[in-house]
């Protein structure tokens, strides 16, 4: 019943009557206060008659159809301060110019996510990141998380593996769960898309893992919003512990079409900064050609607008068997249907094939192997054994045979209402379609070449074939009633969402084939395996923004769920959240107390909220373990199953402060959290006497508590230049505060030393034998099981520069952690072959690696710059006719690193998603990352870039 | 009155039709346990699983139990690093996985026999239930030559070695009265034989071999669909990544499982007629009947003799791990000598040449020949004698750690999660007579092409533990 009636719901909301108004006119451009540049789609609305418009690329707008009288007209433009003023409507067409003014704090600009719908950032008590088209526009765009690496300042986008197809460890708030990954649920014009990292049944080759935000459609964004977490993702109820990213493609403006061409062409380049042997860069290292094309377009008129992108991207790779290419698609079309309902139907399509090598836990590895001394000390290598070496790993790698095929579909169909004077409906119905198809192919003449098989043999090849569906389905309705009262000023939001992911893998391999033959059947043996997860949640939510004297703003909410991977005797689950903003320089006494010019913003907030994360799904039913076992059907215990299975529930207490200094020039942000998850789901394993493999369980209470600060200082303004600086510090306190009583159990890593939950420690801290050394380097005892370190860092943050000066505009990005360590298991290895690095006193030389294993952890502090790029606006002097603008510019990515350790602290090989430990499948779990183990460090690419404007 | 008419048949419509955009119903493509076991032969697919959970068992069971004794030095790789030094902590993943597996089999019996067979009732009282009651038994029987002291249900108090033996008679005594068989007789001998019950023992073992003197069973792996042999992993196909070293005397039997032509794995021998021969032979032993334990190793020696051979390349792997000056290069060539310490002669062929593909037994093998036998001179060299042929025949079959008396402790994981779990069964036990330090047992010197082993453990465990019936 709970469901009809949120289905329901949602339906009715589709038909609301609607209410048809009458005509005016009032028309005007918008300017840049500082640039004096014309702004394109900047948004017009009249407030009463409740009608809008967007300027054009000339900057000009035009409302019509207003009725005479006396309105209050607001202009609202992402990163601008907006601007309300009065109009008299009185005749048939009137003109009101108006010029605008780059906005730092941001809070007059509508933030949707969390909110139900559009509520300015101001009434709002969480925090909030933007990221505009403008700071996107000044960097490459390639893959979300690199976008959300250079514009976030309190998450970490970690760069886990410079092979293709691969995607960063996204982690924000520390972690909320010892079951799922860090990722936040993301969404594309109000559409859940899949945010996947690993895959039940895919080729891991060795550890680099294939990930859904990979290939997630960037074209033409508008917006993006990001959320960490609390009070800001009530709405989303039982999937939102980790925060919510939420991107809002362009729409298209008013006015004359506009097309704009980018093309970008350059390198790209293996990193050698933490190579062990140089060698191996000059084996396995070529420069790849890269080049990028994209067109846009957008126009429309009043009534109807569109938008289009598309892109084509071919990376030959920085080494071997390591090239991609990309093809992208994006199309928004919005229509008023009368004056009272409006259409907006976006659809995206993504296209990635890429080649990958094998990687570090891959006998097959060239990388790991050259580096982690299966040939020796290759600096010692003469000349000759170097060039033999070089021509037997080109000989087998160049054989290598591993491709990745992805095609993505993703279209939302949205319908807005605007039923009568503040009270608005909308729906959304969308689909996010992913399918990915992987191939491996190890031929004879490959094993042959490796030496694995004599020369002539025919028979050992092997094929192996993974393909994976991914088909989400988003509905979501709700309304929006707004008013104001003397002082008081509300806003009412109800609405109801159901999503549902259905994910089916099917894999192949095929043994004994001849060269040649792609298709399974030629195999002398095949195996088949398949794999099927569907979810569904569905819940309704009410909240409510109410502020009073406009500087005091109180927030409530309610979400109410439902979801499939609930045990049986789990009902519904209610989240709720409360919040408090007041902003002290509305105050009418602030500006006597503090002269407005000095302190300019000053406001206060806190809240406390509730979000979750479902169980696996499944995890519920008590199953069995079902395998074909030498020619016949093999029955056994399978997942214990618990019908009391629920949610994970993470209560964010959130409090801060937001100041800004000298006409918002210097603006900084400050807020405390503390997150507390409760029944966290812990997959601890029984009594081993029980004989029952680990179940989920809802066991633990996970922390996660610290202060971030933010700063965004516009150190230097004139007409000609602007000089800003962000800079972000985070320090995160994190621990499992109870374990419920079970024992610690692995999340990752390895036997030697893996990645543990347990009380009083991080989520996925290292854990292993310690060894104490006496004074002779001997071995003087171990300390078993010892906490070694943590992936979580203390500190974190980022410090970008943005400068432009006349028509150079120059962006430079980086980001730093303290406090963290990670697992030189390269190093291991290199104390297996005898080359250890001088850590190992000598003494102990010969002692076990599980009673050393401390040894190979170190501290991971480490600042990166991710990207340096200088653009170009060429004068207007230089072309004509139809071309409105030229720009070239010049890119590198990941110039420089600096680290306390010898490895690479960002890649890891294992644990992004839980690849090892009870974790039965290396899909979408919990994963901390920190152990470097034969694999390549993100490429440097050299791009320059052409782009031009009609 | 229209409108609300209206509203109220849209909203009526609009819930009946929900049914046809329903998106919440979900179905799980996986069998519940109880739809599972309510399938036709159910039983029989129980037992397929039994058999695949003894695969798994062993995989984690087998390398470190070699490991943990002097068939085995880890040299370099990622398999347990520990053992090799007497390192024997409750907080050994290795041991907790057996300890897992060891319960995990028991339990999966049990349920067989308490709930599947409800379910399928046309399988009770035919070989099916008694192949139940075996995988019980031999869950027993490994809990009990493995470790101190293990539970025998789930959260139960840890019972001795000598309480799980007894378990694994009640359970193979209830399997052959179901279904009278070989492998129940010769699980009744050696878990008899374990607790020194000499006359039921040679009973048992008299009757494997009157019904087949070259009996066999085996686990085996499913090199298509898995579990492959993990042990074979670790001393074949990985070859110099995972570097197992057997001690130069066992040479020539390594590797004992490799790769089988196409994708087939090697099985694991875990009963052989060979074993009825050696408790017969124990047992005159024990009677001081010299020449009768004589002439049944002679009968056992021509048993081996006709087991298979095959020819594996191990050159790759090579034998590594010449770091110290006692041993610059172990031994890998047919011109090495080895003596089992320094007291024995010294004996060639125990080496193969690890320049080419080397020829080793898959059953059984071993060094000693008719006139070692017939030359034996009391009681006490025969003795040795009967644990090395037992070391040798037994070769990674994980027979070693029950001859040696080594025990691994309970796992802390048990101990946290059943409070029945107390101190004491936390604790490895390693007899006196193992040598300081522990790994000694795997030592050896080289002199030229001369290899000596630190200490002959058979000559220890024959003068210090003795016969098994005595």
């Amino acid at each position: 019943m709970f469901r009809k009636l949120l289905l329901s719901l949602i339906f009715c909301l589709a038909i609301v009557p609607v209410v048809f108004a009458q005509t005016g006119t009032l028309t005007g451009v918008i300017n840049d206060s500082r640039t004096g540049e014309e702004l394109p789609g900047v948004n017009v609305f009249v407030q009463g008659p409740n009608l809008g418009a967007a300027t054009n690329v000339e900057g000009e707008y035009s409302i019509t159809n207003i009725p005479y009288g006396t309105y209050t007209v607001r202009v609202t433009y992402v990163g601008y301060s907006p601007i309300t003023q009065t109009v008299d409507i009185n005749a048939l067409s009137q003109t009101r110019n108006f010029t605008l003014t780059e906005d730092f704090v941001g809070l007059e600009e509508m933030i949707v996510t969390g909110q139900g719908s559009g509520v300015e950032r101001r009434r709002l008590s969480t925090n909030v990141t933007t990221i505009s088209a403008r700071q996107m526009d000044r960097l490459p765009q390639v893959q979300l998380d690199q976008i959300l690496q250079a514009n976030i300042s309190n998450a970490q986008i970690r760069m886990s593996s410079g092979q293709p197809g691969t995607a960063s460890l996204i982690r924000g708030r520390g972690i909320n769960s010892a079951l799922t990954a860090t990722t936040p649920v993301i969404y594309i014009d109000g559409v859940r898309v899949d945010n996947t990292t690993g895959q039940a049944l895919g080729f891991d080759t060795g550890g680099a893992q294939s990930s859904s935000i990979a290939d997630i459609p960037v074209e033409n964004i508008e917006r993006i919003e990001v959320v960490s977490g609390g009070a800001a993702t009530t709405q989303f109820g039982s999937d939102a512990a980790n925060g919510v990213i939420q991107i809002f493609t362009k729409q298209g403006v008013e006015g004359t079409s506009q097309f704009s061409f980018e093309s970008s062409v350059g390198a790209t380049v293996g990193t050698r900064d933490f190579l062990r042997f140089q060698e191996t860069g000059d084996i396995l290292f070529e420069p790849g050609l890269v080049q990028e094309y994209r067109l846009g377009g957008s126009g429309g008129t009043r009534d109807f607008s569109y938008s289009f992108s598309g892109s084509m991207r071919g990376d030959d790779g920085f080494r071997l068997r390591n090239n991609q290419a990309r093809h992208n698609l994006r199309g928004t079309v919005s229509a008023a249907v009368n004056p009272a309902v409006r259409y907006t139907g976006s659809v995206g399509f993504a296209s990635s094939e890429f080649r990958r090598d094998e990687n570090a836990n891959s006998l097959l590895s060239a990388y790991a192997g050259l580096e982690v001394g299966d040939f020796g000390d290759l600096s010692e290598l003469s000349t000759e054994d170097f060039q033999d070496l070089k021509e037997f790993t080109h000989g087998y790698t160049n054989l290598i045979d591993i491709t990745e095929d992805v095609k993505r579909f993703q279209t939302s169909h949205q319908l807005d209402f605007n039923i009568s004077t503040g009270l608005t409906a909308n729906t959304v119905v969308g689909i996010d379609s992913r399918s990915s198809k992987q191939l491996v192919v190890e031929t004879n003449e490959m094993l042959i070449a490796r030496g694995w098989v004599p020369e002539g043999t025919v028979d050992q090849g092997f094929l192996g074939r993974s393909h994976r569906d991914f088909l989400g389905l988003t509905l979501e309705g709700g309304m929006r009633y707004e008013r104001n009262v003397g002082n008081f000023s509300s806003i009412t939001n109800v609405g109801g969402q159901i999503f549902r992911n259905d994910d089916q893998q099917v894999r192949l391999e095929g043994s004994g084939l001849p060269d040649g033959s792609l298709n399974i059947n030629t195999s002398e043996d095949i195996t088949a395996s398949d794999f099927r997860r569907t979810v569904v949640n569905y819940g309704i939510y009410a909240l409510e923004n109410f502020g009073y004297m406009d500087r005091y703003f109180f927030e409530l909410g309610l979400r109410v769920d439902q979801n499939t991977a609930f045990g049986d005797e789990v009902g519904p689950q209610v989240y709720p959240k409360a919040g408090f903003v007041y902003n002290i320089n509305d105050e009418p006494f602030f500006d006597g107390l503090i002269p407005g010019n000095v302190v300019s913003t000053l406001r206060v907030r806190s809240n406390i909220g509730w979000a979750g994360n479902f169980p696996t799904p499944f995890s519920n039913e008590i199953l069995a373990l079902t395998n074909p076992f030498l020619g016949g059907l093999a029955l056994e215990f399978g997942i214990p199953g618990d019908i009391n299975l629920k949610p994970e529930r993470t209560r964010t207490i959130e409090a801060g402060a937001d100041i800004s200094f000298l006409a918002d020039m210097f603006n900084f942000e400050i807020t405390y959290f503390q997150a507390e998850t409760t029944d966290a789901l812990f997959r601890a394993p029984f009594a081993r006497s029980y004989g029952l493999g680990s179940a989920l369980q809802n066991l633990g209470t996970i922390e996660n508590k610290g202060f971030e600060f933010a700063s965004n200082m516009n150190v230097y303004r004139t007409r000609d230049a602007n000089v800003n600086v962000r800079a972000s510090f985070n320090t995160l306190s994190h621990k499992v505060i109870d374990n419920g009583d079970s024992a610690p159990f692995s999340v990752g890593g390895f036997g030697f030393l893996g990645s543990y939950v347990d009380e009083g420690y991080e989520v996925g801290y290292f854990r292993g034998n310690k060894p104490i050394f006496a004074d002779d380097g001997s071995l003087d005892d171990v300390e078993p099981n010892a906490y070694l370190g943590s992936p979580v860092p203390d500190y974190f943050g980022s410090i970008s520069l943005n400068a432009d000066y006349r028509n150079f505009s120059l962006t430079v990005t980086s980001d730093y952690q303290m406090g963290a360590q990670g697992v030189n298991a390269d190093e291991v290895l290199r104390y297996f072959a005898g080359l250890q690095d001088g850590r190992i006193p000598e003494a102990s030389s010969g002692e076990s690696f599980f009673d050393l294993a401390g040894i190979w952890v170190e501290d991971t502090d480490y600042l990166k710059v991710r990207l340096v790029s200088l653009n170009y606006r060429v004068p207007s002097a230089y072309y004509a006719g139809i071309v409105r603008r030229i720009s070239v510019g010049f890119t590198v990515t990941n110039p420089f690193n600096f680290s306390t350790s010898v490895f690479d602290p960002e890649v890891t090989a294992i644990s992004i998603a839980g690849l090892s430990g009870e974790n039965p499948s290396p899909q979408g779990g919990v994963g901390v990352g920190g152990f470097a183990f034969g694999t390549e460090s993100a490429p440097r690419h050299f791009l320059g870039r052409i782009r031009i404007d009609f | 009155m229209k409108k609300y008419l209206m509203i109220s048949v849209v909203v009526a419509l609009t819930i009946a039709g929900c049914d046809l955009i329903d998106g919440t119903q979900v179905r799980n493509p996986d069998l519940t346990l109880d739809d599972a076991i309510n399938q036709p032969n159910a039983a029989s697919a129980w037992v397929n699983g039994l058999n695949r959970r003894i695969a798994i068992l062993y995989n984690d069971f087998l390398t470190t139990a070699e490991l943990s004794t002097d068939n085995y030095e880890n040299k370099a790789t990622f398999f347990n690093q520990n053992v090799d030094g007497g390192t024997f902590r409750d907080i050994d993943n290795d041991f907790d996985d057996t300890q897992y597996q060891v319960g995990r089999l028991r339990e999966e019996a049990q349920f067989g026999l308490a709930e599947v067979l409800e379910a399928d009732p046309d399988a009770a009282g035919t070989a099916l239930e008694a192949e139940m009651y075996f995988y019980k038994g031999w869950a027993h029987l490994i809990a009990g030559e493995a470790f101190v002291a293990l539970p025998a249900e789930g959260g139960g108090v840890p019972q001795s070695p000598e309480d799980h033996f007894q378990d694994a008679i009640d359970a193979f005594t209830a399997a052959n009265q179901i279904d009278a068989n070989i492998s129940y007789d010769l699980g009744l001998a050696r878990a008899h034989y374990n607790l020194g019950n000499q006359t039921e023992a040679v009973t048992f073992a008299r009757a494997v071999l009157d019904a087949d003197d070259e009996y066999l069973r085996v686990v085996e792996y499913d090199g298509v669909n898995g579990p492959a042999n993990t042990f074979q992993l670790a001393v074949y196909e990985r070859q110099g990544f995972n570097d197992l070293q057997p001690l130069p005397r066992l040479d020539f039997l390594d590797p004992k499982y490799g790769d089988l032509p196409g994708t087939d794995q090697s099985p694991i021998v875990i009963q052989s007629a060979e074993e009825a021969y050696l408790i017969i032979a124990e047992a005159h032993l024990a009677d001081d009947g010299l020449p009768d334990a004589q002439q049944t190793l002679l009968d056992l020696k021509a048993l081996v003799d006709t087991r298979p051979t095959r020819d594996f390349d191990e050159t790759e792997e090579g034998r590594k791990g010449g770091t110290t000056e006692a041993v610059p290069q172990r031994p890998d060539s047919s011109a090495f000598r080895v003596r089992a310490d320094a007291n024995a002669p010294f004996i060639e062929g125990l080496v193969l040449d690890r320049t080419a593909a080397t020829n080793v037994p898959t059953v059984s093998g071993t060094s000693v020949t008719d006139d070692d036998i017939n030359n034996l001179a009391n009681n006490t060299e025969a003795l040795r004698l009967l644990y090395l042929m037992r070391q040798e025949i037994f070769f990674g079959e994980g027979r070693r750690m029950f001859d040696l008396g080594v025990k691994w402790p309970v796992s802390e994981i048990e101990a946290l999660n059943n409070q029945n779990v107390e101190d004491a069964h936390r604790q490895a036990f390693i007899p006196d007579y193992m040598p300081e330090p522990y790994s000694t047992i795997n030592a050896f010197t080289e002199d030229g092409l001369d290899v000596t082993i630190s200490i002959d453990m058979n000559r220890v465990i024959a003068e210090e533990r003795g016969n098994r019936f005595n």
